[in-house]
């Protein structure tokens, strides 16, 4: 309350003029204790009425803007001061001193206009005052308009978001708190961050401000190596003249070293391959197709997958959940523009409720796990090497690699296995592919070293 | 130096310098405000649709008095954007809110000189000045509420029930604009008790200033929502409005109302 009432108040009717209202204010109650006019009471009622319940509940203000009505009392309170300091100074030099002499009778007849003036030229100082440094916002704006035109982007802002969405012409939706209900340092705020979103967009802006002095973030201290990404500065602002602040974008670029986009021709499958029915030429049939059916029964999702002209993959157990539309995702074999051969894994999800995991097989030793991707629409793949326990009842991951794709492009994709990370009672490794969106799948392998 | 020339003169002095002052600082500070960038959004948004379920549809936690948004959306229908509706709205108003720090001085002190001082204090204002170049509500509900206090001053003084008539429609406009001027609704009532405790006027003639007022008030609202359409939001706002603050009231002494909400 002391700072609202001395700091944030006389900031907002601007000091000189809550000095005068307050002197006004003391003078005007003095003068007129004794009148029995009908303005003095109303208006003291009044005014103290309009003060005092925004005083009460300053908590609640979010801006000092809200007592600026104020205004109109303060600035009438120091007219009144001023016209009136003339006859005040008069008074007190009698009362102090019987001696009165012809300087100080100019003084006092001068004393009104020169008040008057002070406050005038004070304020015309404070308004007229130029700050060079006033469109930071607007040109880091402009900045980052340009680099994220046409790109697959997530923005990270501190504060302003509103301000940046308008003169960046960015969507609100895209820009995000960057510390939204957390005490954690900035460097902790940026590393985990980019933890979470790195396989999702392709390129994470992040708008913040550092005081002069405060370190400031760099790939060492975010620990971002090569392999990781890439982090730079693309451009920062002094916030005011007193160069204490300034405004900075950061771009991260993520890479991605296990997925690149493939234009070339979609090599055959290696007759080393051991994953089972990895191209999905081989479809279930018979009492597996039937076992199957029944299964999709029992879920109930027999409108996809009771159609005549489904397929599934042999040696692929497909995992069908409910989304949150009520309807099940889809996931099926498909003829319609298959990536390699007769049939594709086709996977259309809104959740990433669905998985496609290889039954089991026995590697002997290191390899490499790749296969291809194409994209129908934008998409988030998440593919995982696991083993199950014994019992078969859990399932312990190894690694997981988590793509983001660009419809109509294809990708391949492709990770190391390392036997030493099963246990050595299971020395059976299975595949898990959890995707959002629309994709194709083909040509899965592992390959030993 | 009041007595030589006229009143007049000093006015349009004043109000010409309040205007040019104004333009001079819109040219010096042309960023727009945080809350600026949700008012022009809204007010496109408004001007898109057509109407204001336009905005409710786009932002159902949308909770403001629409009256500052309906005239941007307005002046948007003669060609210009909204920012500069927005920042031209203030403008206007913010020129002749000296003369509203005029004649409020003058009702009360009925003193030229201080008057034409007010209205000349108010121009070189920081603050007056920064409110009238932004895209903000401050400017119009600072002018609206600034003639009804004007209006009830002239109300109190001349006792005639076309002031607070007056003031009843003004009051209405400013509570459209911003939810603070509703304290009006506590304050004017006020003015006819003194009235009518201090003996300046018999009872009759104190209830029926109050009665007047409130009566205006409410056809004002009435009719300014009928011509924005939002009859059914704003009369569901209000009651949220209250229930907000009230929550708020009820917690008086946890850390989040120490520190305030939004900080």
């Amino acid at each position: 309350m002391i700072q609202y009432l001395f700091v944030r108040l006389p900031s907002l009717f601007f000091e000189p003029i809550s000095v005068g209202a307050l002197l006004g204010g003391i003078t005007a109650s003095w003068y007129y204790r004794k009148n029995k006019k009908r303005f003095y009471w109303i208006l003291i009622v009044c005014i103290c009425l309009m003060f005092f319940w925004r005083l009460s509940s300053y908590s609640l203000m979010l801006s000092t803007r809200y007592a600026s009505i104020l205004l109109y009392p303060a600035i009438i309170l120091t007219a009144w001061f001023c016209s009136r300091s003339e006859e005040i100074l008069r008074s007190g030099i009698q009362c102090v001193s019987r001696y009165h002499n012809q300087i100080m009778g100019k003084i006092c007849l001068v004393l009104p206009c020169f008040l008057i003036t002070g406050l005038a030229v004070a304020g015309l100082i404070k308004i007229l005052h130029y700050d060079p440094y006033g469109g930071h916002t607007v040109n880091l704006c402009s900045t980052l308009a340009r680099e994220t035109a046409g790109k697959d982007f997530m923005l990270y802002a501190q504060s302003e978001q509103q301000r940046i969405s308008y003169y960046s012409g960015i969507d609100y939706q895209k820009i995000m708190f960057l510390n939204y209900k957390t005490n954690l340092p900035l460097q902790e705020q940026l590393k985990s961050i980019i933890t979470l979103s790195k396989n999702h967009f392709d390129n994470i802006y992040f708008v913040f401000s550092l005081k002069k002095g405060d370190p400031e973030p760099d790939a060492q201290t975010l620990e971002i190596g090569s392999e990781l990404g890439t982090w730079e500065c693309i451009h920062r602002e002094i916030t005011s003249r007193k160069k204490k602040k300034e405004l900075i974008l950061y771009r991260f670029i993520p890479a991605h070293p296990n997925i690149e986009i493939w234009e070339k021709d979609i090599p055959e499958i290696s007759p080393d391959n051991h994953c089972l029915n990895g191209d999905f030429e081989n479809c279930l049939a018979g009492k597996d197709l039937e076992e199957r059916l029944n299964y999709y029964r029992q879920l109930g999702a027999a409108d996809f997958y009771l159609a005549p002209e489904r397929r599934f993959p042999l040696n692929w157990w497909l995992v069908v959940e409910k989304e949150r539309d009520g309807l099940f995702s889809k996931i099926s074999l498909t003829e319609e523009h298959p990536i390699a051969g007769k049939y594709s894994l086709e996977m259309n999800s809104n959740n990433g409720a669905n998985w496609g995991t290889n039954c089991a097989l026995v590697p002997k030793q290191d390899g490499v796990f790749s296969g291809f991707i194409r994209a129908e629409s934008d998409a988030s793949v998440l593919i995982r090497s696991c083993y199950w326990d014994l019992d078969k009842s859990t399932i312990g991951y190894i690694t997981d690699y988590a793509f983001r794709l660009h419809p109509g492009k294809t990708y391949r994709f492709s990770f190391p296995v390392h036997m030493a990370d099963v246990p050595e009672e299971d020395r059976s490794i299975n595949f898990v592919v959890q995707g959002i969106g629309h994709i194709l799948l083909d040509n899965f392998e592992l390959i030993q070293r | 130096m009041v007595k030589r020339l006229p009143v007049r003169f000093w006015l349009t002095g004043i109000l010409l310098f309040s205007f040019l002052l104004k333009l001079l600082y819109w040219q010096l500070d042309l960023t727009v405000s945080r809350d600026g960038c949700n008012y022009i959004l809204l007010a496109r948004i408004w001007y898109d649709s057509g109407n204001f379920r336009g905005i409710i549809d786009e932002s159902s936690s949308f909770f403001s008095p629409p009256l500052f948004i309906y005239l941007m959306k307005c002046l948007m229908n003669l060609g210009i954007s909204a920012e500069t509706a927005g920042v031209c709205i203030n403008l206007f108003l913010g020129t002749f809110t000296p003369l509203i720090a005029y004649g409020i001085a003058y009702e009360i002190t009925q003193s030229r000189k201080v008057s034409v001082c007010s209205a000349f204090l108010t121009v070189v204002n920081p603050s007056m000045n920064a409110l009238s170049v932004k895209v903000q509500r401050d400017m119009i509900y600072l002018f609206l509420a600034g003639v009804t206090i004007w209006l009830l001053l002239a109300g109190i003084r001349r006792m005639k029930w076309g002031y607070w008539l007056s003031a009843g429609l003004v009051c209405a406009s400013a509570v459209l604009t911003r939810f603070e001027a509703m304290e009006f609704l506590l304050i004017a009532p006020i003015a006819p008790l003194i009235l009518f405790i201090g003996k300046y006027c018999d009872w009759r003639k104190s209830i029926c200033f109050a009665g007047i007022f409130f009566l205006s008030f409410a056809g004002g609202i009435f009719a300014l929502s009928t011509l924005m359409h939002t009859n059914d939001y704003l009369f569901s706002n209000y009651e949220r409005f209250f229930q907000l603050k009230m929550s708020r009231l009820e917690k008086p002494f946890s850390p989040e109302s120490e520190m305030g909400p939004g900080r």
